[in-house]
């Protein structure tokens, strides 16, 4: 009887390791440098440097036992990860990953943005996976999210998220496109700095296209995501509206109080608006995109309750309210 | 003919600046220029409310005589230093202005947001100068090279602590830290030009009034000392001056590197070591040169180039010079 109980924990331990082996599967992906990383799925203890919003997006906070510095002061993680300060964090994003605490937790898979390859290839060579990712475009942005699915083994939830994007789009484009091009209004985008500008390249330029403005400074500068102009430009250029960075450290107000931009349209019309302090690497970005439409085209989105379209994405997307976190007003 | 050359370079800031005026993205004709400026003198015109005003009063102009007055305090503070220190490789930053007020500027810029940049990078560039020569003075006593060992010090202190600031924020922040410190005329405006008039006022003004002393003190530490210089006290006076207009001038603009060097170095060259010459001439000659390197910097290509990239493009074959020189041609000996 002995012996038989024994043989059967070994078959059992043998039919374990066969199932475990056959869910588990090594995939090759290919980042934003043309690395090949081999990725064994799904990956169960992540650092997630700058996608860390996808954390109550996909619910995979048990896949994740590291995040970049910058998701403590991100209103959504604070509300929905209770133990967010238990978190450790082995960098902020870019160069100059703590290599020793990424050992110590056995992580299996960085993601990160726009850290030298040489510091990626650095991290494999000590057996640690890392992954690059930068979406340029929307289209980008999404493909990030559905690789998240792939990669935490949660393709139905990064699914659940892309629809609820896609509605979001869907209803600007809805609006947008009936549009004609003569109609369409110039915007443009400032940084961090009152002069730098969003050129033809990123994902701001591509949010600016989705959303029907014309951007006249991508046309200036088609191949940089930023661009420090002067102001005699953008006088020239003449913007409809001005969106402003949500981290950059000025406001709407020191725009129209300078007298040097009253004549620039969106100046004299007080047609400028400052966009929430997000990441651009979360499925919010959508909402954003929502924002910035409605006060493009107002005419166009008269019928669009702003907030209850906002609230129901969070909620659907991050389990929360759109008011448990910081909302355009305070601007 | 030296006469010739001085009266050159002391009318030359008026003139570049006025050429200045006619150039610009906006496009606008020389004869509105001529117009909008005659009709801000004498409202006799009726040009009406036009954005070509905007771009010559408010943009431009400001933008020229900014340019104008830090090249002159950049410049100005190089040649006292260079004065005092007897070095001729010494300019503004060797005290730690410079990376104080990057500091400053990184500080703000990266986690306190809520405080005005030009304030904390003033405050940070005096606070360098100020432990610079604290930690040089012992037995009472400033001596040359200790201070400028110190200046050494602070500066690679500050610069180590914008590297952290650097390195812990967020990409788009530090873009705007990386801006800030390549300097740049882009945000000029007439608030600017009149905070930069302190400069000119409290430090400029003292250093052209005292500029004789300069040359005594030129001679050395014990030959002034002979003469009656109370060499300790006017050797602050001078640095303080230097530091206030430097500081000034960087608070607005950010940092400018090569000006101070560069521009004393050429003047002298042309008109021989006298500072009761120099400083005038240096003053106006940075000028010059400031404003020609700026207005490269904004019609060379659509892109605001910050003026620092011009001015070091010029000013690193030049120190090249000067080395090959062994400052010693140059320094008029």
């Amino acid at each position: 009887m002995y012996i038989k109980v024994k043989n059967l924990v070994k078959i059992l331990g043998l039919l374990l390791f066969l199932c475990f082996s056959i869910l588990a599967k090594t995939s090759t992906f290919i980042d934003v440098y043309g690395r090949k990383v081999n990725v064994d799925l799904p990956v169960k203890r992540a650092c997630l440097l700058v996608t860390y919003e996808l954390i109550p997006a996909l619910k995979i906070r048990d896949q994740v036992v590291a995040i970049g510095s910058w998701a403590y002061d991100d209103p959504i993680m604070k509300i929905t990860i209770p133990d967010l300060n238990q978190m450790v964090s082995p960098g902020v994003g870019g160069p100059g990953i703590n290599v020793e605490l990424l050992k110590k937790l056995d992580v299996d898979l960085v993601v990160t943005f726009r850290v030298p390859p040489e510091e990626l290839d650095f991290l494999e060579s000590k057996g640690i996976k890392a992954f690059a990712i930068y979406p340029n475009s929307l289209k980008e942005l999404v493909e990030v999210i559905r690789w998240h699915g792939v990669v935490f083994g949660k393709e139905r939830e990064a699914e659940e998220v892309i629809k609820e994007m896609g509605k979001v789009m869907k209803l600007i484009e809805g609006k947008v496109h009936k549009i004609p091009f003569s109609q369409r209004k110039k915007a443009i985008w400032l940084h961090s700095d009152l002069t730098a500008v969003a050129g033809g390249e990123g994902i701001v330029n591509d949010t600016l296209l989705k959303i029907g403005a014309i951007n006249p400074t991508a046309s200036l500068f088609p191949q940089s995501s930023v661009a420090k102009v002067s102001l005699e430009i953008l006088i020239k250029l003449n913007p409809d509206v001005i969106f402003i960075w949500g981290r950059a450290p000025f406001n709407p107000s020191d725009l129209i109080d300078n007298p040097q931009w009253d004549y620039i349209k969106a100046i004299k019309e007080k047609q400028v608006y400052k966009v929430e302090a997000l990441t651009t690497f979360s499925p919010r970005h959508v909402i954003d995109m929502l924002y910035m439409a409605i006060k493009l085209y107002p005419e166009q989105f008269k019928d669009v309750n702003f907030k209850k379209i906002a609230n129901n994405f969070y909620k659907k997307v991050f389990g929360i309210s759109y008011f448990q976190v910081k909302s355009y007003e305070k601007y | 003919m030296r006469s010739i050359k001085i009266l050159t370079i002391l009318i030359s800031p008026i003139f570049i600046g006025w050429i200045s005026l006619f150039l610009g993205a906006y496009g606008v004709t020389p004869l509105m220029v001529l117009k909008i400026l005659l009709n801000e003198m004498f409202p006799v015109f009726n040009i009406g409310d036009i954005p070509e005003k905007a771009i010559v009063v408010d943009i431009r102009l400001p933008r020229v005589l900014l340019a104008g007055i830090v090249g002159a305090c950049l410049s100005g503070s190089g040649l006292t230093l260079q004065g005092i220190f007897r070095n001729p490789l010494v300019d503004p930053f060797i005290l730690g202005i410079s990376a104080g007020a990057a500091f400053g500027c990184a500080i703000t810029i990266g986690f306190l947001s809520y405080l005005p940049i030009q304030f904390m990078a003033f405050i940070f560039g005096i606070m360098a100068v100020v432990i610079a020569y604290t930690v040089a003075r012992t037995q009472g006593e400033v001596s040359r090279l200790p201070l400028i060992l110190s200046g050494v010090i602070v500066s690679a202190f500050f610069t180590a602590l914008v590297s952290i600031v650097k390195f812990l924020v967020d990409p788009h922040k530090l873009q705007s830290i990386v801006y800030w410190l390549m300097g740049s005329f882009s945000l000029a405006d007439w608030k600017g030009v009149k905070i930069s008039l302190l400069g000119v006022t409290f430090g400029l003004l003292p250093i052209f009034l005292m500029r004789w002393r300069l040359n005594v003190m030129s001679l050395g530490e014990e030959e002034a000392k002979a003469l009656g210089i109370n060499v300790s006290r006017d050797r602050l006076l001078f640095i303080g001056f230097s530091t206030f207009s430097v500081s000034i001038a960087t608070s607005l603009c950010g940092i400018i590197g090569w000006v101070g060097l560069m521009v004393p170095h050429l003047v002298r060259m042309l008109v021989g070591p006298d500072h009761k010459v120099l400083v005038p001439l240096s003053f106006a000659g940075g000028a010059s040169f400031m404003i020609v390197a700026d207005t490269l910097s904004r019609t060379i290509t659509n892109f605001d180039i910050p003026v620092g990239i011009i001015t070091a493009l010029t000013g690193a074959p030049f120190f090249i010079y000067l080395m090959r020189q062994g400052g010693k041609e140059a320094w008029g000996k």
